[in-house]
């Protein structure tokens, strides 16, 4: 079972190890002084290692935390969440369903975004629209899909034509004509 | 009082059909984006910002600041009608405005939240134009050393009164640091943190940053909270309005307290955010009707909604006078005056004063025409909250891939865009603060930039950051801020910790 403790734990330490790439790639610019000054590595390389330290350190806190935090200190910190302060830390941090939920809004999105090379902006997304409507909403396939289109459409509108912002076309769109 | 002349000039500049007109449609625009779930003022203007780049400066300014404004009155309306804050910094009102609405008040919650707000921002802007000038004059006398000073003073200060855990907000900012050392360096052009990848190269623009961070991240909680909308009636009785307006003077006392935390917080880093509850906590501890608080009381709809918008609007001082912005919009904001080809920070004063003093008396114009098109709006916003989510978060998603792809015209920043999602949604759920993100991926060539210039000064010596008065009395601030969370709470002096400022 994931927890909230998990998540703690987990996202201190991957920070940490972004902080030592950060510290690794500094490395490589020269971290100490340079006869113009200090070398181009020398800010990150500092900045890199406040990360890993204070990366672990919230990892450590959070393992060791076995109290529950006051309520109010977290209702306070987010107030998105008002009633998660009155939940231990070993609490689970993901209900029943939320990840189906969440998977199922962002894996699309995913995706639709891997496909913006080959199918364009346009295209990509007018399918993301119309799997996403159908399935979130189980809105029938020729309402999803005229709302997508409408959607798509419009914002073509807007940037191509009226802003002249040209957005990526893909592989195929140029093939139906659409430059 | 030179200023006053300045301001009269900038009304010359920010008095136009043209702009009038693209503050109508940057408010209508912000209201929608205070509106939608997912959508709020800082990515709102992230979106937008891509297509003012071939717009006059003062032009962008105005319509990215009337979208700002915009989106703080559009959050205030779904907190009232629907319980929902469409911006963090409204949540505060939901307590007092909801129930209001639930007893049939909904006009008179609507009305008193927008008015006491306008008021509030006028406050701001008005602290604006008294002080702006003289800050920026003073800071003139800055160098290297003391602008590092600054900077660093604006990050301790998130750290110490942002009222998240401070060891969080500390590697929130650090992250956003780091992030903003990616790509060209621009003093050596040595390339960094790249790896050899090619699409690192432009580095990773703090554009994409928020727009991932508050836009998809903020998306992914709402579908994981399984939004519902409750809405209650959204009509909007006329006389109820002026019997609201009518009543308003009776606050006096709560307006005067709220609009001074407002701008205090928002010329200090603290936000909107943190600003509203503040009032609210104290309205509901010392007001007149405090025992009514929580249960349908005006009062309690006045102190947040006056301190958000004034330090909403104070935030920009900071950001105009020093290039210090005092929240993530104006973070954003500030990115954007760069990316047009502007210096944030003292010598903007004296170099572009159409640019300052527009911007200055557009605020002016901006409130007052907010008020009026956002009660006039109800309705049309109200009904949009009742398209299913299943069509208006799928919309929301493909704005902000658009968005993101527009910042420079690149499908790897989309990616990246992705990505920041699902961080965005791990740090929120964690109460990871991301306001310090965006400040310090901002902030951060410039901080750098600072950092170095002043140790070339000094040669590699610290001891530059204490060798006159300023810096030294800066740097100092800037500890004592960082120490505060463990100085309060050696003296506990502090009850409980301030709200956090997450996205104000």
């Amino acid at each position: 079972m994931l927890t909230r403790r998990h998540m703690e734990v987990g996202t201190g330490l991957a920070l940490a190890l972004l902080g030592a790439v950060v510290l690794y790639g500094s490395t490589e610019n020269g971290i100490g002084w340079t006869d113009v000054g200090p070398a181009a590595g020398y800010f990150p390389f500092r900045i890199g290692l406040l990360i890993v330290v204070l990366g672990v350190a919230i990892a450590i806190r959070y393992a060791l935390a076995g109290r529950m935090r006051r309520p109010a200190d977290v209702a306070a910190a987010d107030p998105s969440h008002p009633t998660e302060g009155f939940a231990a830390f070993d609490s689970r941090f993901l209900e029943d369903g939320a990840l189906g939920r969440i998977a199922s809004v962002f894996l699309p999105t995913a995706v639709a975004a891997a496909l913006i090379p080959w199918l364009g902006l346009y295209l990509a997304s007018v399918l993301f629209l119309i799997f996403s409507m159908m399935t979130l909403g189980k809105l029938p396939l020729w309402k999803a899909g005229l709302i997508s289109v409408g959607t798509m459409v419009a914002f073509y509108a807007i940037f191509e034509i009226w802003f002249q912002v040209p957005l990526e076309k893909g592989v195929v769109l140029p093939l139906l004509g659409i430059n | 009082m030179a200023d006053f002349g300045m301001l009269f000039h900038g009304f010359t500049v920010a008095f136009s059909f043209y702009h009038v007109a693209i503050i109508v449609l940057g408010v209508l625009l912000g209201i929608l984006v205070g509106v939608l779930p997912g959508l709020g003022a800082p990515n709102g203007v992230t979106l937008l910002l891509p297509l003012t780049f071939t717009m006059d400066p003062v032009s962008a300014i105005i319509l990215l600041s009337s979208m700002y404004w915009g989106a703080l009155f559009g959050g205030s309306t779904t907190s009232i009608l629907f319980n929902i804050p469409g911006e963090p910094s409204s949540v505060a009102t939901t307590f007092d405005g909801y129930p209001m609405a639930k007893q049939g008040r909904a006009t008179e919650a609507l009305a008193t939240a927008f008015f006491s707000a306008g008021l509030g921002a006028l406050v701001g802007v008005i602290v604006i134009t008294l002080l702006a000038g003289w800050i920026a004059a003073f800071a003139l006398r800055f160098s290297s050393p003391e602008f590092f000073a600054i900077y660093l003073l604006a990050f301790c200060s998130f750290i110490g009164l942002g009222g998240a855990d401070p060891m969080k907000t500390a590697i929130s900012l650090l992250t956003g640091l780091a992030f903003a050392t990616v790509g060209m360096d621009t003093v050596s052009g040595d390339l960094r943190l790249t790896f050899g990848y090619a699409d690192l190269l432009r580095g990773v623009s703090f554009l994409v940053a928020v727009i991932g961070l508050f836009g998809i991240g903020e998306l992914l909680l709402t579908v994981q909270e399984e939004l519902k909308f409750r809405g209650v009636s959204s009509r909007i009785e006329v006389r109820e309005i002026f019997t609201a307006l009518a009543r308003l003077p009776r606050y006096w006392a709560t307006f005067i307290r709220s609009a001074i935390i407002g701008v205090w917080m928002g010329i200090t880093p603290g936000g909107p955010t943190a600003a509203s509850f503040m009032s609210y906590g104290i309205g509901r501890r010392f007001g007149r009707n405090r025992a009514n608080f929580g249960r349908g009381e005006p009062e309690g709809v006045v102190a947040p909604e006056t301190a958000d918008h004034s330090a909403g609007t104070s935030a920009l001082l900071p950001m105009l006078a020093l290039g210090v912005p005092g929240s993530a919009t104006s973070a954003v904001m500030m990115g954007g005056l760069m990316i047009w080809g502007l210096q944030p920070g003292p010598l903007l004063f004296t170099e572009q004063p159409d640019f300052v003093w527009g911007l200055i008396a557009s605020m002016y114009m901006s409130n007052i025409i907010a008020v009026i098109l956002v009660l006039a709006t109800v309705p049309l916003f109200a009904s949009i909250l009742r398209i299913p989510f299943a069509i208006i978060g799928p919309i929301i998603i493909v704005v902000c891939l658009i968005g993101a792809y527009t910042v420079a015209n690149a499908t790897f920043d989309v990616w990246l865009a992705v990505a920041f999602g699902i961080v965005g949604y791990v740090f929120k759920r964690l109460d990871y603060p991301i306001a310090p993100f965006v400040l310090a991926m901002v902030l951060g060539d410039k901080a750098e930039d600072a950092f170095r210039q002043s140790m070339i000064l000094s040669d590699g010596s610290l001891s530059i950051f204490w060798s006159n008065n300023l810096v030294a009395t800066l740097m100092g601030l800037a500890i004592l801020l960082l120490l505060w969370p463990l100085i309060s709470r050696v003296f506990s002096v502090w009850q409980p910790k301030e709200p956090d400022s997450a996205a104000g």
